[in-house]
């Protein structure tokens, strides 16, 4: 899915009427749209709409003042970029905080990270458990 | 209308388990949604996995406190106990008067971007108590992907968040709770399995989602990386009957008997960052 570009009537010097394609961008401002800390899922899914509405080519999610994005946020962060294509949805100003969990999620997305090995689990009764 | 009276037992601050026994104790006495007054004229402070629990516990049955001593009953104001604060200008208030006490968050499903800018306030004011801006991410990490993790599953409208830093020992405790249906729930609501409660919790911490998504399903267990394993904690993570207790070198499960806890309960404690803390190894 890509966002609908906007056609204009042009008269070229020749005199024959043309089309041509309106480079219309928006801008969204994460920190003013939803918050600096950016947690769940459901609250990226409702830019969609956001984006929509802006009838533009280009759609910027700016992401200053925005000081941690979680990494399900980050994921639907991707996704709905995808949704939309990579060249209609672009992320700017991301601090390093930000831009590193982007970074992360996007490489884990493409190359899965094997599973790190986690201690076993030890199964103990309640008393030896507050016995300790 | 009578309402039964279950009397708060000490707490051993020492580890999370302390905790855990009290909060126990109590909750094995109590029916399923049964209106009980709960004593605490035996404890001379609550810690936050004490106190969000019975939070959460109050809003969902009624219910009440007594007994509490003044130094106790103060606290217990100015954490806004037992309502919690569920508003951004109610929370832009209270830190105005409250410089060291975090409030008890009230965190509304439905009302999205109100809900990340208080989140945001809550985990920038913990930032702020503890003194731990270098380790900014760690902190957030953890409170974020848990909250979330609440919001999405629990299929309640309502979870609760809730942190206390102790200078004196520089450790920090947040807990994150709801009265929603639970992870075995969960499994069985949005994919049909059948899992007991340790079996949930142990699915839960192998990364496997209740959604149908293999991308999803790391936020608990990468959270509890980021605690134990980047921060040197402890973590705890109590659904139904089950409880998993974990720090950097072992995870303990235990079934608790005559107890049930309809909805989760996550609790940590991480000692005060001394410099800055990366996470991205523990990220998956």
């Amino acid at each position: 899915m890509t966002l609908r570009p906007i056609w204009s009537k042009v008269v070229a010097p020749c005199g024959i009427l043309t089309y041509m394609k309106e480079q219309s961008k928006s801008t969204i401002k994460i920190a003013e749209a939803i918050a600096p800390v950016v947690s769940s899922r459901d609250i990226v899914d409702s830019l969609e709409a956001m984006i929509r509405k802006a009838h533009s080519t280009v759609v910027e999610l700016d992401f200053s003042d925005v000081v941690f994005v979680s990494r399900s946020a980050a994921h639907e962060f991707l996704m709905l970029r995808e949704k939309f294509s990579t060249d209609s949805v672009v992320f700017i100003n991301t601090d390093a905080t930000v831009a590193s969990m982007l970074r992360t999620v996007a490489a884990n997305r493409a190359v899965p990270k094997a599973p790190a090995r986690a201690p076993k689990f030890e199964r103990i009764s309640a008393e030896e458990l507050f016995a300790n | 209308m009578h309402m039964k009276t279950v009397k708060v037992t000490r707490f051993d601050t020492a580890s999370l388990v302390g905790i855990l026994r009290p909060l126990y104790l109590a909750f094995k006495e109590i029916e399923d949604g049964e209106r009980t007054c709960f004593d605490l004229s035996s404890v001379s402070f609550a810690p936050p996995l004490f106190i969000l629990p019975l939070v959460a516990y109050l809003k969902s049955t009624g219910g009440s406190v007594s007994g509490s001593s003044p130094v106790l009953q103060s606290y217990l104001d100015c954490i806004h106990f037992p309502d919690g604060i569920d508003s951004v200008s109610g929370f832009e208030a209270l830190a105005q008067s409250s410089k060291t006490y975090v409030p008890i968050s009230v965190l509304k499903k439905r009302s999205g971007a109100e809900r990340e800018r208080l989140e945001t306030m809550f985990s920038s004011m913990v930032l702020k108590v503890l003194g731990a801006s270098q380790a900014s991410s760690a902190i957030h990490y953890p409170i974020s992907e848990l909250v979330t993790n609440i919001i999405e599953h629990s299929k309640v409208e309502e979870g609760y968040v809730f942190g206390q830093y102790y200078p004196r020992k520089s450790y920090l405790d947040i807990c994150i709770a709801d009265c929603g249906k639970g992870l075995a729930g969960s499994y069985f609501d949005e994919l049909g399995l059948k899992f007991s409660d340790t079996e949930a919790i142990e699915e839960v911490l192998k990364g496997h989602s209740t959604k149908m998504n293999t991308e999803r399903g790391f936020g608990v267990r990468t959270s509890k990386r980021v605690v134990c394993e980047a921060m040197g904690g402890e973590f705890m993570l109590l659904s139904g009957s089950a409880v998993l207790v974990a720090n950097k070198k072992k995870q303990q499960l235990v079934t608790l008997p005559d107890f049930h806890w309809q909805g989760v309960i996550i609790a940590y404690r991480i000692p005060k960052p001394r410099g800055p803390i990366d996470i991205t190894p523990y990220l998956e």
